[in-house]
């Protein structure tokens, strides 16, 4: 759900340099470790993973106007790792032509991967046993981590105090304070209270139209992901155990 | 002479309870013949074949590939296989046209000298030389089925096993098709395998018939053979060739003609008649 | 236009740029992209820009495909002068900059094959990359066709009702399941396939490195020309 549609220019060197060392460390671990037969068996679905984040994100779908990543799902089919080599690959292409720039691969694929990695690990502990209950946990955690990520990377990029409502709510407490302090030498502070209100008002609608937002676009990632799962184990039960080694246990 | 495949009496159940079955008469193969499967859709033809192929574990019954069992021998006979699946699409794995058709000959570890001779010569056998440097997915349907079959003969293979070869072909790309299979039959003795519900086809392609019917191998025989059957095909929804229908009519007008299986036969046959005398 | 109109521009392309050879090509777009990210001034944006844009004219792009390049800018606009607040010129620097990256890489894209970039980057990149890009290419045209037959068939059949949103979110919830459960079927086959042609943990692939043309060397000059005169300018600076 949450990546960063910067382009280039905009991070700083210090940032995304390190960014993409970090993935590409992580993706040499990954090949390192992955054991050559899971490969073979998850590279058809790997690809068709990806395939399908990319259809989402390329074909007009005018019915449904919302943007889902559906990495938590990519991270449940295939696991953690082949799951992060799935959100570089779809970050590439998409940079490709201009959809996000080509520096912010790094780092959006350090913050989706997180989503993979966190979702991917929590299901394997907790849908176990309780299936619709472990994707539906994993996948609200995974995003909250990300997104906590994400307006991390955009909050020290743009300033923290321009970036985020929260500090604009701090801000303009302090603007109120400040002015009520001179409220008497002030000719006009009734008008300047009600535009300080105002602004008040202003903020913290920004503030709960963010929140609003970031729960809704959980709340749908999660029903997405969660009916996906759950149908596929009506019609594949094995395709997910396989991919978490439940069957053996 | 020995047969290199043997299946018999195979029982296969599905996950989701579907029960598949190829019993009846014995299914055998020998070496360099040409075998056709012939069976309307769910007869069970693909599910014979992948078991053939080793990519299914028979729950009852036994199929013998070489002399060994191609579940538990996949790996040593895969080498001895070339396959094409219905769906071709989903089979070109190479980026490129050329890196398709050297896809298993690289994979082999063989030299690049060597592999680009194996690929040319194939693609020139099959025509396709032209497309080497092209992009699957703006081939047409023709231009796919014979960029797989050149994927699956590289490594010349005993023999070639074919799932709907001719399904959703026009009819010059069937004819190319079949010239193919036919030479690389002649020329290198392979061994075809192939299923189809296309009659018309059946021919000029086939030396054994065998038809499958809800499970059971109903009928075994070449063309002449299976082509008289009319109430065993007509219990398995399979239409004669247009040209065994014709001169089928024609027996039952009181003409007395055998039934021909290839045009040029049928053409001698109407000269003979016309230059006897006899009315059509 | 999306992943696979791009493709078509690239493959089907007539130009002296989409004859030129992938790897001076890719080489060319490294070093364009490293003097866009370093330049820190408006005028070699300006330049770059215009370099650019004639570029798009030798390869014949549309300005449809240049199209392409708004998105980045409207990021670019919102971050500049909504956040950093610095005027008019930084805000076009910042533009800028975003639009000459996002056309650099448009550039090469709709020049280039796809097959034929990775083919490039197979040299350096680990082979499960490579592997995993090349089935996500095959398997994204696949299954374009068939997400794009089933759109069809549910308009032709009326699933879709611009004002009727329950009936759109049932009918994508169809085709989200009918895709998936024939995207499930195919990956069974492929794996099957790459079983039976004996994938050893590598899709090989011929990738044409070779630089040998006349044009091959004008484009990589040019390149290190722009590289080396952004760096002098930064130094002089």
């Amino acid at each position: 759900m949450s990546h960063i549609h910067f382009p280039d220019g905009i991070i700083p060197l210090y940032i995304w340099i390190p960014a993409y060392l970090v993935t590409f460390g992580i993706i040499f671990l990954i090949t390192k470790t992955i054991e050559k037969e899971k490969i073979k068996k998850l590279l058809p679905l790997t690809g068709i993973a990806a395939a399908l984040m990319l259809i989402g994100m390329s074909v007009p779908l005018v019915i449904i106007p919302v943007h889902l990543s559906l990495a938590v799902l990519t991270g449940i089919l295939i696991g953690p790792k082949l799951g992060f080599v799935v959100v570089f690959v779809v970050g590439l292409i998409l940079a490709s032509f201009g959809h996000g720039g080509i520096t912010i691969v790094g780092i959006n694929t350090l913050v989706i991967g997180s989503e993979v990695f966190v979702g991917s690990m929590l299901f394997r502990l907790l849908g176990k046993k309780k299936k619709l209950l472990g994707v539906v946990f994993s996948t609200v955690i995974a995003l909250v981590i990300s997104l906590a990520l994400m307006v991390s990377v955009v909050g020290y990029t743009a300033g923290f105090e321009n970036a985020l409502p929260h500090t604009h709510l701090e801000h303009s407490h302090e603007h109120e304070e400040h002015i009520d302090h001179h409220e008497d030498h002030h000719e006009h502070s009734g008008e300047l209270e009600e535009s300080i209100s105002n602004i008040n008002y202003l903020f913290f609608s920004g503030w709960v139209a963010l929140i609003l937002i970031f729960v809704f676009g959980i709340a749908l990632e999660t029903i997405v992901t969660s009916l996906i799962v759950m149908f596929f184990y009506k019609v594949r039960p094995s395709l997910i155990d396989s991919a978490h080694n439940f069957a053996n246990n | 002479m020995e047969h290199i495949i043997k299946v018999d009496c195979l029982k296969h159940i599905y996950p989701d309870k579907t029960e598949v079955r190829a019993c009846g008469l014995a299914f055998t193969v020998n070496k360099g013949e040409r075998v056709i499967i012939l069976g309307p859709n769910g007869a069970g033809k693909t599910t014979l074949l992948n078991h053939i192929i080793g990519l299914l574990k028979p729950v009852d019954g036994q199929v013998e590939v070489l002399g060994m069992s191609p579940y538990e021998n996949f790996n040593k006979l895969r080498k001895h296989m070339g396959v094409v699946f219905q769906n071709v699409d989903e089979q070109i794995i190479g980026p490129k046209v050329y890196d398709d058709i050297a896809f298993t000959a690289r994979s082999e570890g063989l030299k690049k000298d060597v592999v680009d001779k194996l690929a040319l010569d194939i693609a020139r056998k099959l025509c396709i030389e032209h497309l080497l440097d092209k992009i699957p997915h703006y081939l047409s349907g023709g231009q796919k089925k014979k960029v797989a079959l050149a994927g699956a003969l590289i490594m010349k293979p005993d023999f070639l096993i074919l799932d709907e070869p001719f399904d959703s072909l026009d009819a010059k790309s069937k004819k190319e098709i079949i010239q193919i299979l036919n030479t690389v039959n002649q020329d290198y003795n392979t061994t075809l395998i192939i299923t189809t519900h296309d009659v018309n086809v059946v021919p000029s392609i086939a030396d054994t018939i065998y038809v499958i019917n809800s499970g059971e191998i109903v009928i075994k025989g070449d063309a002449a053979h299976v082509f008289s059957q009319l109430e065993v095909l007509k219990d398995a929804s399979i239409d004669k060739p247009i040209l065994s229908e014709l001169f089928f009519q024609l027996q039952q007008s009181g003409i007395e003609v055998d039934i021909p299986f290839s045009i040029e036969e049928a053409k001698d046959k109407i000269i003979d008649m016309i230059n006897e005398g006899q009315r059509v | 236009m999306n992943i696979s109109d791009i493709d078509y521009v690239a493959i089907y392309g007539n130009s002296k740029f989409h004859n030129i050879t992938s790897s001076a090509k890719v080489i060319f777009t490294c070093l364009v992209l490293t003097s866009i990210i370093i330049s820190q001034s408006l005028i070699v944006q300006i330049a770059l820009l215009g370099l650019l844009l004639s570029l798009y004219k030798v390869a014949n792009l549309s300005l449809r495909i240049a199209r392409l390049a708004i998105y980045p800018a409207i990021f670019a606009i919102i971050f500049a002068v909504l956040v950093s607040r610095q005027g008019l010129d930084y805000s076009l620097y910042i533009m800028l900059k975003a639009v000459n990256a996002a056309l650099t890489m448009i550039l090469l894209i709709t020049t280039t094959p796809y097959v034929e970039v990775f083919a490039v980057m197979s040299k350096v990149l680990p082979d499960l990359l490579v592997d995993v890009f090349f089935m996500t290419y095959r398997s994204f045209f696949i299954l374009l066709d068939r997400i794009n037959s089933l759109l069809k068939a549910v308009k032709v059949k009326g699933g879709y009702h611009p004002l009727r949103v329950f009936l759109n979110i049932r009918t994508i919830a169809a085709v989200l399941g009918t895709l998936i459960l024939h995207a499930l079927d195919m990956s069974e086959r492929m794996y099957k396939i790459l079983e039976l042609r004996g994938y050893s943990g590598k899709i090989p692939i011929e990738a044409n490195m070779k630089i040998h043309k006349k044009d091959d060397y004008f484009l990589l000059s040019l390149g290190l020309i722009v590289l080396v005169g952004v760096v002098l300018q930064w130094n002089i600076l």
